[in-house]
């Protein structure tokens, strides 16, 4: 079931559209990770699911309900979300208290209270920094009581903004492990806003990609500009010498192509042809592996890891890429 | 001379003067009330200017700001055509008592606790707000978050309007009258005193105007010091 409907949602600052989401939807107890360069649009994305910037135009629902964006109708609906921005901010209190905030707003006191505060600290491995004034902690202590803070309330949905970005590998690894552990053991719903590709893959692989305000459907990795034309009735977009793809498109002259990695084969290969070349690397990512071939361009292909051991494929083999027409959106 | 001035000036209060006494007591009794009611006022009225998002927010601002450079004198008059006998105010027979004394000085200094809490809640980052609505508050329970996180700059700000209450003089003498032992002041005395040509008494109460001042800055410090560590 979707928890999240987004339909027509946009948002405009200085007359430039800064949102522009036609559809999108997130569904209960999954791991989403949201990517996209910088002012994309993801961390305003991330305001209107908190539910705390309310769109210009278009319809949200949660768990069913169409939002109705007034103060009243929106608290209800906050309290079921935690939200923890890329720089967060910690009350001029204790690190028990920032804990405890929501829960107290929630009207939870005495040994509830502590033990909910104990547990959420506990979590984030920070229970001895309990007593500690919480705006003088580390940046990635900061982030840990942040993310404690948040779940301390037990939300159904959890966002996070860049969590990692500017913390050190020791705070980082904890963060992660929070993340991975609310999506297995809670079923929490959580977005992940983050540009580091293994961590998303690791933690949330459903990928929303976002780019220039707006929802497209996959990472624009393999986003080249080419030529469009037809040889014996078979449209073709030639990109480089010996780069060319097979599309179906009556498009003609210059264009772009976006060709899903994923949609993508390799073949080993002992000499040069179309559409062959060397593999330059190899990363892995979770279960996949993302490989980069030169064929003048680099085209990045995302195999299964089973797949790719089983091909025994390695950095200098060549390679001849193959493509599926519906793996390749064409555009002028 | 000004050595022997002030060793009889510390003579002065080590004897525990009675005069001396009454006319700080008088002082104090007009600051702290003055500063209490302006905080009322004024707290409220710049906290919600400075949170509230309203048509007209700037131009309030702007007049607040351009209160701040209300001369004493000016002040001194209106309330004096208030409270004179012909005033509106005229029967109730407070003009040239403390009681006037207090509503000058809150004219004077309410603007200044206004305009200092509007710049101490903007100075407020935005996102203690978010923090709070998205942890759940209510408008209310976002307005205490700010209202806390800016409580040292309101502080501050009191104390720069009992200072300002403490060492004014215009609003004293005009509305006051500097009638002994009724409401003569600290600096009402020490204008007196200097005509006279007697620095004694000036000294001795400008001693005690600068250790007030030291008092209540010592005071702020050590709470602001408290809390953030």
């Amino acid at each position: 079931m979707s928890l999240y409907e987004l339909s027509g949602v946009s948002m405009t600052h200085d007359g430039r559209r800064i949102l522009d989401v036609a559809h999108l939807g997130l569904e209960m107890g999954q791991a989403y990770s949201l990517q996209g360069p910088n002012g994309a649009g993801k961390s305003t994305l991330l305001g209107v699911l908190a539910f705390l910037t309310p769109p210009h135009a278009g319809e949200v629902r949660f768990a069913g309900k169409v939002v109705v964006w007034s103060e009243s109708e929106l608290r209800p609906l906050r309290r079921q979300v935690g939200l923890v921005e890329q720089h967060p901010i910690m009350f001029s209190r204790s690190v028990r208290d920032n804990v405890g905030f929501g829960l107290k707003l929630r009207g939870l006191t005495g040994l509830e209270l502590s033990r909910r505060v104990e547990d959420a600290l506990d979590l984030v491995g920070l229970t001895h920094l309990a007593d500690a004034h919480a705006p003088r902690l580390s940046g990635g202590e900061t982030q840990r009581v942040a993310i404690a803070r948040a779940l301390a309330c037990g939300p159904r949905v959890l966002l996070l903004d860049e969590p990692t970005a500017s913390v050190d590998t020791q705070n980082r690894a904890v963060i992660e492990q929070v993340v991975a552990d609310m999506r297995d053991s809670r079923g929490m719903t959580i977005v992940l806003c983050t540009h580091n590709r293994s961590q998303a893959w690791a933690l949330c692989p459903n990928v929303i990609y976002m780019e220039a305000g707006r929802v497209v459907s996959r990472a624009l990795v393999n986003a080249f500009a080419g030529q469009f034309f037809e040889e014996d009735g078979q449209a073709w977009c030639r990109i480089a010498t010996g780069f060319c793809m097979p599309v179906d498109t009556t498009l003609r002259g210059r264009g772009r192509v976006v060709v899903d990695p994923e949609q993508i084969t390799l073949k080993p290969v002992d000499g040069p042809g179309l559409n062959r070349g060397p593999i330059f690397r190899i990363e892995l990512e979770g279960e996949q592996v993302l490989v980069s071939v030169d064929l003048g361009r680099p085209l990045r292909v995302q195999v299964p890891f089973s797949k790719f051991r089983a091909q025994g494929l390695d950095v200098g083999a060549l390679v001849e890429a193959r493509f599926a027409a519906s793996g390749i959106e064409c555009s002028v | 001379m000004f050595l022997d001035s002030l060793w009889s000036a510390l003579t002065l209060l080590t004897s525990m003067d009675a005069e001396l006494f009454f006319i700080v007591g008088v002082s104090l009794n007009i600051s702290i009330w003055s500063t209490l009611a302006a905080c009322v006022l004024g707290i409220p009225i710049g906290f919600g200017i400075g949170i509230g998002r309203f048509r007209g927010k700037q131009a309030l601002i702007t007049f607040f700001n351009t209160m701040l450079a209300l001369p004493t004198v000016v002040i001194g008059l209106l309330v004096y055509s208030l409270l004179s006998r012909r005033g509106v105010f005229g029967p109730l027979g407070w003009l040239y008592t403390q009681k006037a004394m207090i509503i000058g000085q809150i004219i004077l200094i309410t603007p200044i606790i206004v305009a200092f809490t509007i710049a101490a809640v903007g100075r407020v980052d935005d996102r203690f707000r978010r923090t709070a609505l998205t942890l759940g508050a209510t408008p209310w329970q976002v307005a205490l978050v700010v209202l806390r996180e800016a409580r040292f700059s309101i502080m501050a700000a009191v104390v720069a309007a009992f200072g300002r209450v403490i060492s004014e003089i215009g609003i004293s003498m005009m509305l006051g009258g500097n009638a002994k032992g009724f409401t003569r002041t600290m600096t009402t005395a020490m204008a007196l005193e200097y005509d006279k040509g007697e620095f004694v008494l000036s000294l001795a109460l400008g001693i005690v105007l600068l250790a007030l001042s030291l008092v209540v800055n010592t005071a702020l410090g050590y709470v602001q010091g408290r809390t953030v560590r």
